[in-house]
């Protein structure tokens, strides 16, 4: 192995530098260098949101929106703008927009701070502890050094690799957060060695961290019990238009555009969106792989706090992959957080366990960024705004009777697709569009099934912004990249999805009798 | 028909079907449909208008839930149908029948299941908009319809305007209540209609004893001045004080230098 490009990071802070992680903590906030184009997002940023905020709130009320729904829509713009411009840190816009959600009586007051007691917000603390378990022990580092030892030879095959591990994961783990905080600890590790991280992001960073956001996400469509929501269509699609889709037909449809997605994917990120540089092809590392390789030797064989930690983080998953077998095994079933919970409290506890509560990285700034991201999808959904936005998004379309198939197939996977940019639960996307679907395809004489299993496929697409879905938040913890990188590979990735679909509607689907012939 | 109102039409369908005329276990519905429309005034009167689809011929007499308090005023009109005499043999819209008040109707021998029938009142002092008045200037209404009758009721409608000049802010409460994950459409809906906004709730089969409510809170159309002149202001001060940051690397000096030139 050749040696390989050192950067000043590792010769600042030598190998062991690279691969300690205890330097990194996720809690504490380091400001990113912003580029010009972001400086001038921040500047424009906030009187962008402001004006969108007041153009909404003082527009005249349409017909069939609630006054709370016109307010949670302006103040949902003016925190989207924010986000995505950052003119104040992400989670400040979260508290601004609880804020503004309650000062114009959008949403009660209650049910605004009731949302950082919400199941979704737990479950990222949780997975923090995990990973900081993780992180303490070097299991971590074990992992992510025998995982560059086998794969690292180049940055591509590593990102390939990572994005094969999330297809696998999500065949068996259904909650998203809990693979991406799984891998999380890992990811740094890998970054690290790449000279990616929170202080000076790269790249390979970039293409690591979304790409993994986009692998946890996406490949969740890949499999029936991928995600919750995924359950949640198929129900609706039984229910409303009396059709039942089995394990095996939602597989053989959404596998192979998962597959081909995730190829696009690893191709154009590194070559195109966020190209390598060629010092950001090979580890940083001085020595190369060897010196790599010599490290993972040199941790020898496992120890006891990592044997533990394995065994604690083992159980976790063991009760995450047979989540549906708990009713017969214990007579009741044990969520995906009450699992964390379990492997949270035996990893804190004195003695037995591996951590104190002050090693436990935290990022409380992102629980607020969620919490406020969550605040305002759950007043969207609960004060009909969401769906009344739906509901004109189709009524503007025009579609009628007399439109074929092909051209309502279209706009139904891209309309889908690019509403995810808007959400902050896949749940609550499912709980509006696809009846709203299915509806279509009943008034307008389609099979149900040929427009709502392709548009239940675009469910688990969601990585275009940190807000989108709880694993984004967690990649996004990291600090690797920005808001506005996040959009810039989401959007184009959602492009790719939503034509890799309308391909196989005419293709793949049409094939499988999903679509008509 | 616009694929917006067959979707609606269809999502309105759907948590009624089946369709009203079909047999309900207590026996066939003898109403099909009943609608409460309630346009409060700010005075704090309401009009009522009662529309009745029988789902049985006359001749005969049918005791209508009406639950409301006071009332004046009733008209009726539709079909051969008249308000029933009462005990002096004198038309009598009310009734206490069991210590029920009924909306009492005498159906003509011309009347026919599928006739509708239109009932107006008014509802003196329906609301105290004092005592409904909350935080945020809104207005907390709320009806709570008991079907005290001996009928079943194939659909019930509940609607409730606001007066000119006044906006719904929010569904309070319904009974039936949303439950997104088993019926993907709200039972109630908002709405404007002749320039007054109303929100509406469907309640199907409502057999003897079954209740629907509906909540909402009521606000004064127009906004106040306040968040415009704050958001000006806080948009130029912006503007103004962080007129720097297009130009400033501010975190450069607090980061060190980029270990691969970032990009």
């Amino acid at each position: 192995m050749a040696e390989t490009a050192t950067s000043p990071a590792a010769k600042d802070n030598g190998i062991d530098g690279l691969l300690d992680l205890t330097r990194h903590r996720l809690s504490q906030i380091a400001e990113r260098t912003p580029t010009a184009s972001e400086r001038w997002m921040r500047y424009l940023g906030l009187p962008l949101g402001i004006l969108a905020f007041l153009g909404l709130y003082y527009m005249p009320a349409p017909a069939g929106l609630t006054g709370a729904g016109q307010v949670v829509i302006a103040c949902f713009a003016l925190a989207f703008i924010w986000w995505v411009t950052e003119p104040i840190p992400t989670h400040l816009t979260s508290l601004v927009l609880m804020a503004l959600l309650v000062f114009f009586n959008g949403y009660g007051e209650e049910d605004v701070l009731n949302v950082l007691g919400n199941s979704v917000i737990w479950l990222n603390v949780l997975a923090f502890i995990l990973a900081s378990m993780l992180v303490k022990t070097n299991l971590a580092r074990r992992m992510a050094l025998a995982l560059i030892v086998r794969w690292g030879h180049s940055a591509s095959q590593i990102l390939l690799a990572f994005f094969v591990l999330n297809l696998v994961l999500a065949a068996f783990i259904p909650a998203t957060a809990a693979r991406a905080a799984m891998l999380l600890p890992i990811l740094m590790v890998v970054a690290s060695i790449y000279g990616a991280s929170r202080e000076r992001p790269n790249n390979f960073g970039r293409n690591l961290f979304l790409q993994n956001v986009q692998g946890v996400d996406f490949c969740s469509s890949a499999y029936m019990t991928g995600s919750n929501a995924n359950i949640i269509a198929l129900a609706f699609i039984l229910s409303m238009a009396g059709e039942r889709v089995y394990y095996t037909d939602w597989l053989f449809a959404s596998l192979p555009v998962v597959v081909i997605a995730m190829l696009v994917s690893w191709f154009i990120g590194p070559r195109i969106i966020f190209r390598l540089r060629p010092e950001q092809k090979q580890p940083v590392v001085s020595g190369g792989l060897e010196r790599l390789q010599e490290k993972l030797r040199e941790m020898g064989p496992v120890s006891a706090p990592e044997k533990k930690a394995m065994a604690i983080f083992g159980l976790v998953i063991v009760l995450w992959v047979t989540d549906q077998l708990h009713m017969r095994m214990f007579g009741f079933e044990v969520t995906a957080v009450m699992a964390a919970f379990v492997g949270a409290v035996i990893a804190l506890a004195p003695r037995v366990g591996l951590l104190k509560w002050s090693e436990a990285d935290i990022p409380w700034h992102l629980m607020l960024f969620s919490s406020g991201a969550y605040a305002g999808g759950l007043a969207l959904n609960d004060t009909g705004a969401a769906r009344w936005l739906v509901g004109s998004l189709f009524e503007r379309m025009n579609i009628g009777p007399g439109v074929g198939f092909w051209p309502v197939y279209c706009v139904v996977i891209a309309a889908n697709m690019f509403a995810h940019i808007f959400f902050t639960s896949k749940t609550m996307r499912t709980l509006i569009f696809i009846p709203f679907v299915i509806a279509i395809a009943q008034t307008l004489g389609f099979h149900p099934l040929a427009l709502a299993l392709p548009a239940a496929f675009t469910i688990d697409w969601v990585f275009t912004l940190p807000i989108n879905a709880k694993p984004n938040v967690i990649q996004y913890s990291t600090g690797q990249y920005s808001v506005l990188d996040s959009l810039k590979y989401g959007l184009v990735m959602t492009a790719v999805g939503t034509l890799l679909l309308i391909a196989a509607g005419f293709t793949w689907f049409r094939l499988l009798g999903i679509t008509p012939g | 028909m616009s694929l917006r109102t067959a979707v609606l039409a269809l999502f309105l369908l759907l948590p009624i079907a089946p369709a009203p005329a079909a047999a309900s276990p207590a026996g066939v519905d003898t109403v099909a449909f009943l609608e409460q429309r309630v346009s409060l005034s700010v005075g704090g009167d309401a009009g009522l208008t009662v529309t009745v689809v029988l789902a049985a011929d006359g001749p005969g007499e049918a005791l209508l839930p009406f639950g409301l308090g006071p009332a004046d005023s009733f008209t009726v009109a539709g079909g051969d149908v008249a308000f029933a005499p009462d005990a002096d043999g004198v038309p009598a819209p009310l009734r206490l029948a069991s210590r029920r008040r009924m909306l009492a109707l005498g159906l003509g021998p011309a009347a026919a299941a599928g006739d509708t029938v239109v009932v107006r009142c008014r509802l003196p002092e329906f609301v105290d908009w004092d005592d409904a008045g909350g935080q945020f200037g809104a207005y907390d209404v709320a009806w709570t319809f008991l079907n005290d009758s001996d009928l079943s009721i194939g659909v019930y409608r509940l609607v409730l305007v606001v007066p000119q000049g006044y906006g719904v802010r929010r569904v309070t409460g319904t009974e039936p209540a949303y439950k997104p994950k088993s019926s993907p459409v709200p039972p109630y809906a908002v709405g404007r209609e002749g320039g007054r906004g109303f929100a509406s709730l469907a309640a199907a089969h409502l057999r003897p004893g079954g209740r629907a409510r509906l909540g909402i809170q009521a606000e004064r159309a127009g906004r106040g001045p306040v968040p415009l002149v704050a958001g000006v202001l806080v948009t130029l001060l912006y503007l103004w004080f962080f007129r720097d940051v297009p130009a400033t690397r501010r975190a450069a000096a607090a980061a060190p230098p980029r270990a691969n030139g970032g990009r």
